[in-house]
């Protein structure tokens, strides 16, 4: 009779528990029913962490739907769009770059988070983040560029001899501003060998000479916001590319042509003996079949500036919430989602990418401690560093345009060695007007 | 009710037209002149203020726009008058070709039917210092020692894209001219001929007179398409750079408005584009019917 009755009691267990406990799960589904409109920044490695949404619905019951997935340049474009018809636009893929310019669209996503929801965040990438107090997008992962440098020839005894004897020190990764001019020098042997290359045009440009300003010890604006780009700090960052392009000729002619793929294949090709560059390009470095180069080069921290220090420009992707969105819990939900620490990792460890999560960088270097080649090491561990004081551009919504408004300016320096006061007080001028407005 | 109905007939038959004029043109431009007059940006929320003709006092005072309208000009009269000139003499030596006249003209055409963003594609690796065809010839024959930038050097930059324009349009004005000579009655150059006229004073005295008209169409057409088509082949092969060395009016406009996200500044710049155009089109327009007289 007891085993009986405990036989019914089991059946009747076995029967109701599934049923309450899958009614307690869809119960807990906080977003059934919300649809959350996306426009992320598309291409090969970008598209991995998406693959991770659908555990997202699963989880929150929320349905994403991914309305586009474009260029950076094109996402800005349609996503402006989008803002200023008022449509209907949830979480956008964003930069530190572009943010500031978008500030008034996009969502304080502080009033959503805690501390403690930002405790896994590199502080510099939230820091590059926050715009007039608001944190306005959760940061993905982060570009800082690193010097890549020619093993073969730093590390040849004859290059070493001869380096010594024309500039009486030795041989090794430029340290300091001298050193750069001398090496890019020395080592410039047209039309097969360059000492250094550097992104001559358009926005690339404008970074290069802003972190030549900061190691200089200047800046754009001073703290109440006045122009003083134009001052030494300014004029000595220019003067150094002027000097490598136009005076010394230690770079490829193309330059003022040259953009990120430019320069990098530039290296690759082994035309050049050293340069700064986004981590990104690593594993394409690597590669016998992609590059010249592979397994002869090396990785060394930026030489520094008259200031004493080097500061080193960089920026963060990631992902903000519209201000307009109907349902601004869910989509500030899917940004911390796809910022997680363990989505970071998995984005990292697919694309290349250096995660903004402090766990999972730490993630990253075991890996490579256990099985990768030293250099990998190395790559981290410098890469740590500078993401710890990278600087962003400017955060104003008007960088674009003083970017548009200044770069030919500076090519003028460039292509036509013309005086660098002369160049800076014009753009220095150029810029005034444009915040003047 | 036949007169009614023949009477409004016709207005029903343009109906369609009108209507699709007045949504793609008229609105529109209608609709951007009155962007032009406010301080909208596509970036900033209550930007949309009406501030007069403020943008258009500014770019009359933007060097840059200066700057790119004296570029869209030299670019325009260069291009123009060389096509003019080589598609002529294309064209002369097409007409007297005795056998494979169809293949000549159907190589010689060949160019014109590339996209013009294959060609500006096409001629950034041609004058590419590194990697280009230009430098590497160059290089192998002696002539140069260390490879040439054409395309930031802000004498060369704007030639080599001129370069780039004259290579693809050079066909169309041949084929134009080539119609027109394969159409001139014989009976006047034959005229010329038992006069004892020299080669030179038949295509002087007679061909070109004839071939007037047809030279103003084909000038008239390359003049207004001049700008509007180098706009792809510039921001492929210089982006308009260096330093605003090839920067015309239709890549200032697209910086300011597209890039830059500054609506009204960039429909206030092409408010003047348009305006100089449609003055340069009317007196155009105008050579050509005196031509014709």
């Amino acid at each position: 009779m007891v085993v009986r009755r405990f036989l019914v009691a089991l059946v009747v267990f076995s029967l109701v528990v599934p049923f309450s406990l899958s009614a307690m799960a869809q119960e807990k589904k906080p977003f059934e029913g919300v649809v959350l409109n996306a426009y992320f920044i598309g291409g090969g490695a970008y598209e991995k962490l998406y693959t991770k949404i659908p555990e997202f619905e699963e989880q929150t019951g929320a349905k994403v739907n991914i309305a586009a997935k474009l260029s950076h340049f094109e996402l800005n474009k349609r996503v402006a769009q989008e803002f200023a018809s008022g449509g209907d636009i949830d979480v956008i893929s964003t930069h530190t770059t572009f943010a500031p310019g978008q500030k008034d669209f996009l969502l304080p996503l502080n009033e959503y988070l805690t501390p403690e929801d930002l405790k896994d965040f590199t502080p510099s990438t939230i820091e590059a983040s926050t715009v007039d107090g608001k944190l306005i997008m959760l940061p993905r992962h982060t570009d800082v560029r690193i010097m890549y440098y020619r093993t073969d020839l730093f590390e040849d005894p004859r290059e070493q001899e001869a380096f010594k004897a024309k500039y009486g020190y030795d041989l090794r990764p430029p340290t300091n501003w001298q050193e750069l001019l001398d090496v890019a020098e020395f080592f410039t042997r047209p039309p097969n060998l360059y000492g250094f290359v550097f992104t001559g045009g358009e926005e690339p440009l404008v970074g290069t000479f802003y972190e030549l300003l900061l190691s200089a010890g200047g800046n754009f604006f001073d703290e109440e916001g006045n122009v003083i780009f134009n001052q030494e700090p300014g004029q000595k960052a220019l003067q150094l590319l002027v000097d490598l392009y136009y005076h010394k000729k230690a770079t490829p002619e193309g330059v003022p042509n040259y953009r990120w793929d430019e320069v990098a294949k530039a290296f690759r090709d082994g035309l050049i003996a050293f340069y700064f560059d986004w981590p990104g390009w690593y594993t394409m470095m690597k590669d016998p079949k992609e590059s010249k180069v592979a397994g002869k080069f090396g990785l060394a921290p930026y030489p520094v500036g008259p200031a004493g220090y080097a500061k080193i420009w960089g920026g963060s992707h990631g992902f903000a919430v519209a201000k307009s969105t109907k349902n601004p819990e869910a989509a500030v939900a899917l940004v911390k989602f796809l910022t997680s620490g363990d989505n970071l990792y998995f984005e990292a460890k697919e694309g290349g990418f250096l995660p903004t999560s402090i766990s999972a960088y730490q993630r990253l270097k075991e890996d490579v401690a256990k099985t990768g080649d030293p250099l990998d090491l190395k790559r981290l561990e410098l890469l740590e560093q500078e993401l710890a004081g990278f600087v962003p551009p400017p955060k104003i919504p008007e960088y674009q345009e003083i970017v548009s408004a200044i770069w030919p300016e500076l090519q003028k320096s460039l292509v036509e060695g013309r005086d660098v006061k002369v160049t800076l007080d014009i753009a220095a001028e150029k810029v005034r007007k444009i915040l003047g407005r | 009710m036949r007169t009614h109905s023949e009477r409004y007939f016709p207005y029903v038959l343009i109906l369609p037209s009108v209507i699709g004029t007045f949504l793609l043109i008229v609105f529109p431009l209608v609709y951007s002149f009155f962007l032009s007059l406010t301080s909208f940006h596509l970036l900033k929320a209550q930007s949309l203020r009406f501030v007069g003709f403020q943008n258009f006092w500014e770019v009359l005072h933007d060097p840059a726009f200066w700057v790119a309208l004296k570029n869209s000009l030299l670019f325009m009269v260069v291009v123009v008058n060389v096509e003019l000139v080589l598609g002529l003499l294309v064209a002369l030596l097409l007409n007297r070709a005795s056998g494979g006249q169809g293949i000549l003209r159907t190589l010689f055409m060949i160019p014109m039917m590339f996209p013009p963003i294959l060609v500006g594609l096409q001629f950034r690796w041609f004058f590419n210092d590194q990697f280009g065809l230009l430098n590497n010839i160059l290089l192998s024959l002696g002539i140069i020692d260390r490879p040439i930038g054409w395309l930031v050097r802000t004498k060369t930059a704007m030639p080599a894209v001129m370069f780039a324009d004259i290579w693809q349009n050079t066909p169309f004005t041949a084929v134009v001219f080539l119609a027109g000579l394969l159409s001139l009655p014989v009976e006047p150059l034959e005229a010329a001929l038992v006069d004892g006229a020299s080669p030179w004073q038949r295509f002087r005295y007679v061909i070109l007179p004839m071939l007037r008209p047809l030279i103003f169409i084909a000038m008239t057409i390359r003049s207004l398409d001049a700008g509007r088509k180098a706009f792809d082949l510039i921001m492929l092969m210089t982006g308009g750079g260096p330093a605003y060395a090839t920067e015309i009016l239709g890549t200032y406009t697209f910086r300011r408005a597209i890039v830059d996200y500054q609506f009204a500044y960039g429909a206030a710049i092409s408010f003047i584009d348009m305006v100089l155009t449609v003055g340069f089109a009317v007196y155009l327009y105008r050579q050509l019917l005196k031509g014709r007289t």
